[in-house]
């Protein structure tokens, strides 16, 4: 007799789980969906987030901190000259490496190195996953 | 069908000169083509319509790139089975492996000949029409068995065995729950089981208020429409995380796409057929075809639904279902439905 009263209650049971679970799937079937149409909408990035540097080689003072605290050594840093007189020709980080650490931006004395909010860094070669900054602002200043 | 093209002989002069064979045999192959040409819109729109419903169902977009709103993804999709190579492995018995889907499509086929889309709209209105479908279905089984044979790898075999299983199981149910209504129309033909219903839902034989048994009959039916078309939670022939993609593991561009095809037509046709028999088919407040095809499409609807709700059930869970559960709820059926046709 109890298996019997079994039998009916697991049918019961099923239909039951069953309507509960189309109910789930209907109710997200007119939810807005959570996800983005990427290239075309892009996600918005949280303060405090760790993306792609940014640099201000007008406040740098190439004092090499940066270079030296890298714990994988990404940072290429090439100058003339020192202190405020220094004339930076090479400031490149090597996103292929680069652990976003965030340690280069706690020494930096000058505060010119940040993290920015960019993280797109789909490339074909590698070589291009290195980003020159010294290079970028040097075409920025002539433009 | 038949006397349409009689008539048409009588009243068109040119027609007179030629023999009547071959004009009935180009009216045949116009009437296959019209409805080849039907099957494959529906497939597209219900592939689209199902990747669409299912992506809002997971809280994503589904197709969105090709064309508004993606819309126009079926038509790629179809161009690129059109272009790709049609290959067959070296273990593959040829002839078989190339029959296989040609088989599993005319199964899926051939039941258009006696759906009805309405009154009037009919290929043939056959006596016997819903006991045709039936077992003209099984057609289909002999093509997924020869298609996990002839492919000579052991995904397609196991799928194919499972498919054998699952679907000889879930005729026995479907035919019993055909003859709950058989009972009450007194006829198989699929016309005299419309009229037996009415044009409000309480008329019609899903409903409970007409007969318990054949409203119990009506999800008895639907459910075994569901595992004898593999669709979730029954797609045990083509599980994925077991079987790499079943019976048409190896089958690729056309050959796969007629897999494809037969797949939502065989659904389109367990849908159509549900609705003919235990909804009313064209009875409704509508035009005739509104009616038919809202609720058949309206059933191909909770089929998705479904498939995007549950997960797949085990072998032995999905032969309890058929034989502990379904069947013995059908006979019950079929012996109530018979003795209140009989008493009241």
């Amino acid at each position: 007799m109890r298996a019997v009263a079994n039998y009916f209650r697991d049918i019961v049971a099923a239909i039951y789980t069953i309507t509960l679970g189309l109910g789930v799937t209907m109710k997200c079937l007119f939810s807005k969906p959570v996800t983005l149409q990427y290239p075309d909408e892009r996600p918005e990035v949280p303060d405090g987030y760790r993306g792609i540097h940014t640099y201000e080689i007008e406040k740098c003072i190439a004092c090499n901190l940066c270079v030296q605290i890298c714990p994988i050594t990404c940072i290429t840093l090439a100058y003339e000259g020192k202190g405020k007189n220094a004339v930076i020709h090479q400031y490149d980080i090597d996103y292929t490496k680069c652990l976003f650490c965030h340690l280069c931006c706690e020494v930096c004395p000058t505060d010119c190195v940040h993290m920015g909010k960019e993280f797109d860094l789909a490339s074909y070669t590698r070589a291009e996953c290195v980003i020159p900054f010294a290079k970028a602002a040097a075409v920025q200043k002539q433009e | 069908m038949q006397s349409y093209i009689d008539a048409l002989i009588q009243n068109i002069g040119i027609l007179q000169q030629v023999p009547p064979l071959i004009i009935y045999t180009a009216a045949i192959l116009l009437g296959c083509a019209v409805v080849f040409g039907y099957i494959s819109v529906v497939a597209m729109i219900m592939i689209y319509a199902e990747r669409k419903v299912a992506g809002h169902m997971q809280s994503r977009y589904g197709p969105m790139r090709v064309g508004p709103h993606g819309i126009l993804q079926s038509v790629a999709d179809s161009i690129k089975l059109l272009l790709k190579e049609d290959t067959v492995p070296d273990k593959a018995h040829r002839f078989l492996f190339k029959l296989a889907p040609l088989l599993v499509f005319a199964g899926a086929f051939v039941p258009f000949a006696v759906l009805p889309f309405s009154e009037h709209l009919v290929i043939s209105r056959m006596n016997i029409g819903i006991f045709y479908i039936l077992s003209l279905a099984a057609i289909e089984v002999i093509g997924v068995i020869m298609a996990g044979w002839a492919s000579g790898s052991k995904w397609s075999l196991y799928g194919g065995m499972r498919l054998a299983a699952q679907m000889v199981s879930y005729e026995i149910p479907m035919a019993l729950a055909v003859l709950t209504v058989v009972a009450f129309s007194g006829h198989l033909g699929l016309h005299e089981i419309t009229h037996a219903q009415g044009k409000w839902p309480w008329e019609w034989f899903a409903s409970p208020l007409k007969s318990p048994f054949t409203a119990v009959g009506f999800v008895v039916f639907y459910i075994a429409g569901l595992a004898s078309t593999k669709r979730l939670p029954f797609d045990l022939p083509e599980a994925e995380s077991e079987l790499v993609a079943g019976f048409h593991t190896e089958y690729s561009g056309m050959r796969f796409a007629y897999f494809f095809i037969g797949e939502y037509t065989a659904m389109y046709v367990v849908c159509a057929a549900t609705a003919v028999l235990f909804l009313g088919g064209w009875n409704g407040p509508f035009p005739g075809v509104v009616n038919m095809l809202g609720k058949t499409f309206f059933l191909l609807f909770v089929m998705i639904w479904l498939r995007w709700t549950l997960p797949r059930l085990r072998i032995d869970q999905v032969i309890f279902v058929c034989l502990k559960v379904l069947l013995p709820i059908s006979l019950i059926c079929v012996i109530g439905a018979a003795l209140q046709a009989v008493l009241f």
